[in-house]
């Protein structure tokens, strides 16, 4: 395969990914955000769900990133493509965080009802899924070279959220037996407290009854919403310095 | 970005964990003369280091199968209603007799009925101010009511008061002197959730609901003021939040009705939110010093549950996930404990976090009191709930939970299973209460569907002293005076009340664990503002403290 080198100024950050199509593929990004919002708009004013509203911009976001793979594979390679796609999913996916965010603190919903944009995706099993493949993801990217002290830290940090997503998701699948047991089939065990945030392992565990650690600001005093919030925020940014930092140190860039 | 700016942004981070400190009240007025007389205390059975229980004959009945709101159950007061020495019980009822259970020494108890049908909170006060306490109590879905005592000492007997409180709903209520003049006033609160389920509609008007405060006149007679139309009132308790030497109303709200705070400026009432945070649904409040400062704290219990296990959780989600109330941005409610401390900017900051008393279970009545005697406030919660509504899953749709006792060490809470007050019946109603004279707090609840239950203090304590007042004329019990006790270790802050906890109320005295402390001096703030000082108070017994003339 012929690898390029890659341009000081295509840096892998979300909001330039598209940016640095050629025009036509500009257009073609632009004529599918439109059409995108154009069809969610659409989705709310007959009545639909904001879920399902929202479900053919994520096809269609899902469509342009994997073209946008294939292209940067070929151009520079691999390592490249998968740093950008995964940029990209999580830039998404901080969309959805986001839009929770603004669901429970500004807009005033419950914790349970602020589910983002795709609620009907904000289930243990989707954030199970979600972050072991993030973090797969960047084992492989790892693997293939990104390695610098930002990448050991997003890789810490991502093992760290992915850890708390497994305790989360067998909690889920604990109580969830439990209330069937209980002949409750139609509550779901979403919104469990997980390792931080108000009510966590940490914050409720006897070890640390009464300590410093559970009045720590975020760490044991956030909801579920926020703790979650941030660890994505965290993820995000991490690959996005690991990446730049690869960008600008890497021979080709060097060489050129 | 160097080490140090690293640094700074994480230590402003770990410091601003710590809690503000409590300014101290300065008390200024005139002082007047008193007389003290000591009584030594009962001598106590050698100490097992537990509690002992002793069921009751009363057992507060719902309809079956419970229901919303019926599954709220009664409280219970403590007060000496035949003037023996030894505080006698009133155990509320909803479907079942209101119990006068008359204390007649090592616990055992004669217990009479009370025409008071569909009781909810009870007090045992002296309204009419002729030295005998009365029983007042709220009823459900419907207002206050008076029960006046008769005074045969032998046979205990009571009339109903003729004095009327209007076509007011009430459902909690707190007797208190707001305005100095020596008289008990009483504000009540409805509980508007239960509006469309009992009672009589009648009352439903919109104009019945709400916080009231009646004003007692020199007649006798009381003369009402809407604080607010709406009310999930719970509990209310009477508090100094601004420090101005007035003692505010503080109504705590049950779902998503904000606590509801009027500070009293004159002869005017205005409302205000001075608390950082408060319990979602506010079960019971209670006041007394917890960290030995000289002030006032405030503990406010709320539906959490103890454990964060599997079972647990399973059978607390499909309540909370049901829980869809709107939840603005400046929501100052989370669903815990909180545990209120004034600052130095007379804003209220919660730490029950920093001392590990967040969650009690489904709290019901949770009060502060020492029962070790070791100068140390410890929390004990009665808790669990039965509602078809809530709990159809769970066999008689009932949600056990261990009544939670915390022992607090001056730093944090911890759990107490060796005092065995880890009942699983269903609590409502509590008292903590010296019922045999040894200077120990003994506690009472009144359970749901269940006998009541009284737990005999036999833990090896320390020494204590209890403080009563006596004043002449309508409130000879001094309700609405404030103690400060200097002790060799600390100063310690009292409130002479009856009304604490959930839709309870206890005896008309401040009950101090000395621990260590050796105490040095007694000031006295009686409810018109005057002041006392007792030098070299007694180290043990029982306290009373006689007002001289002014």
């Amino acid at each position: 395969m012929t690898t390029h080198s890659m341009p000081l100024s295509a840096s892998p950050q979300p909001a330039s990914v598209l940016g640095y199509m050629i025009p036509l593929q500009r257009r073609v990004a632009i004529a599918i955000g439109g059409v995108a919002l154009a069809m969610g708009i659409l989705g709310l004013s007959i009545g639909q769900p904001m879920w399902r509203a929202a479900l053919p911009g994520t096809f269609l976001f899902s469509g342009a990133v994997i073209i946008r793979w294939y292209y940067d594979r070929s151009q520079y390679g691999q390592l490249i493509a998968l740093m950008v796609a995964l940029l990209t999913f999580q830039g998404g996916h901080g969309v959805e965080h986001l839009t929770q965010w603004v669901q429970y603190h500004l807009l005033g919903y419950t914790a349970r009802a602020s589910s983002g944009l795709i609620s009907a995706a904000n289930s243990e099993w989707v954030h199970f899924l979600w972050n072991w493949g993030v973090l797969l993801v960047m084992l492989r990217i790892y693997w293939l070279g990104l390695r610098n002290p930002w990448a050991y830290l997003m890789l810490f940090w991502t093992i760290a959220h992915t850890s708390e997503h497994t305790y989360l998701f067998v909690r889920h699948l604990e109580v969830l037996q439990m209330l069937r047991a209980y002949g409750e089939p139609t509550i779901t065990a979403q919104g469990l407290p997980g390792i931080f945030g108000n009510d966590g392992w940490l914050a409720r565990s006897p070890a640390t009854a009464g300590t410093w650690v559970c009045t720590f600001p975020g760490l044991t005093t956030a909801t579920r919403l926020d703790v979650h919030f941030w660890w994505n925020v965290g993820e995000t940014i991490l690959l996005m310095i690991a990446a730049y930092t690869h960008i600008h140190r890497s021979p080709q860039r060097t060489a050129r | 970005m160097n080490r140090t700016q690293l640094y700074i942004p994480l230590i402003a981070l770990f410091t601003s964990a710590c809690s503000a400190a409590t300014p101290a009240i300065v008390w200024s007025g005139n002082t007047i003369p008193i007389t003290s007389h000591v009584t030594p205390y009962a001598q106590s059975i050698p100490c097992s280091d537990t509690f002992s229980p002793h069921p009751l004959t009363h057992t507060t009945r719902v309809p079956v199968p419970v229901h919303l709101f019926a599954s709220n159950g009664s409280g219970v007061a403590a007060g000496d209603v035949n003037a023996d020495g030894l505080p006698d019980l009133v155990l509320a009822n909803i479907a079942g007799e209101t119990t006068l259970a008359i204390n007649t020494g090592a616990f055992t108890f004669k217990e009479l009925p009370l025409d008071l049908p569909n009781t909810r909170a009870v007090q045992i006060v002296d309204v009419d101010g002729d030295g005998h306490p009365d029983i007042s109590a709220t009823h459900q879905g419907a207002g206050i009511s008076l029960l006046l005592n008769n005074n045969t000492p032998e046979q205990p007997s009571f009339s109903r008061a003729q004095v009327t409180f209007g076509n007011v709903r009430a459902y909690s209520m707190l007797w208190h002197d707001f305005n100095g003049d020596q008289r008990l006033d009483v504000v009540t609160g409805s509980y508007d959730a239960e509006a469309p389920r009992g009672g009589s509609q009648s009352l439903f008007d919109g104009q019945a609901n709400g916080v009231f405060l009646f004003t007692q006149n020199a007649d006798g007679k009381f003369t009402p003021t809407r604080l607010s139309d709406h009310a999930n009132a719970l509990s209310i308790t009477a508090i100094d939040i601004d420090g101005d030497g007035s003692d505010d109303i503080v109504v705590g709200n049950d779902f998503d009705t904000h606590d509801m705070v009027w500070l009293k400026h004159g002869k005017d009432w205005v409302e205000t939110q001075p608390f950082e945070s408060t319990p979602h649904s506010t079960m019971s409040y209670d006041v007394a010093d917890m960290n030995r400062d000289g002030a006032p704290d405030v503990l406010a219990a709320d539906m959490n549950p103890y454990d964060t296990g599997v079972e647990t959780l399973a059978k607390w989600l499909p309540v909370t996930s049901r829980m869809t109330q709107y939840h603005p941005a400046d929501d100052p409610q989370l669903m815990e404990n909180a545990i209120l401390q004034r600052g130095t900017d007379n804003r209220w900051y919660n730490i029950s976090r920093t001392v590990a008393a967040t969650s009690t279970g489904w709290s019901w009545s949770t009060r502060f009191g020492d029962l070790d005697n070791d100068g140390f406030l410890d929390i004990y919660a009665v808790n669990g709930m039965i509602a078809t509504e809530l709990f159809p899953f769970l066999p008689d749709a009932a949600l056990v939970e261990h009544n939670q006792a915390l022992r607090f060490d001056g730093t944090r809470y911890q759990p107490a299973p060796q005092w065995h007050l880890d009942a699983t019946e269903s609590g409502r109603g509590m008292v903590m209460t010296d019922l045999n004279g040894d200077g120990k707090l003994d506690i009472v609840v009144n359970n749901l569907q269940a006998p009541s239950m009284l737990y005999e203090n036999e833990l090896c304590a320390g020494n204590s002293l209890t403080v009563t007042l006596h004043q002449l004329g309508p409130n000879p019990e001094a309700i609405g005076a404030q103690l400060r006790l200097v002790t060799s270790t600390a100063t310690r802050w009292g409130a002479i009340t009856t009304t604490r906890g959930y839709l309870s109320g206890d005896v008309a005295a401040v009950h101090f664990g000395l621990g260590a402390g050796i105490p040095s001096a007694l000031d006295i703030r009686w409810p018109d503002g005057t002041l006392s000082h007792l030098v070299t108070p007694p180290t043990s017994g029982h306290l009373l403290i006689e007002r001289g003339a002014p």
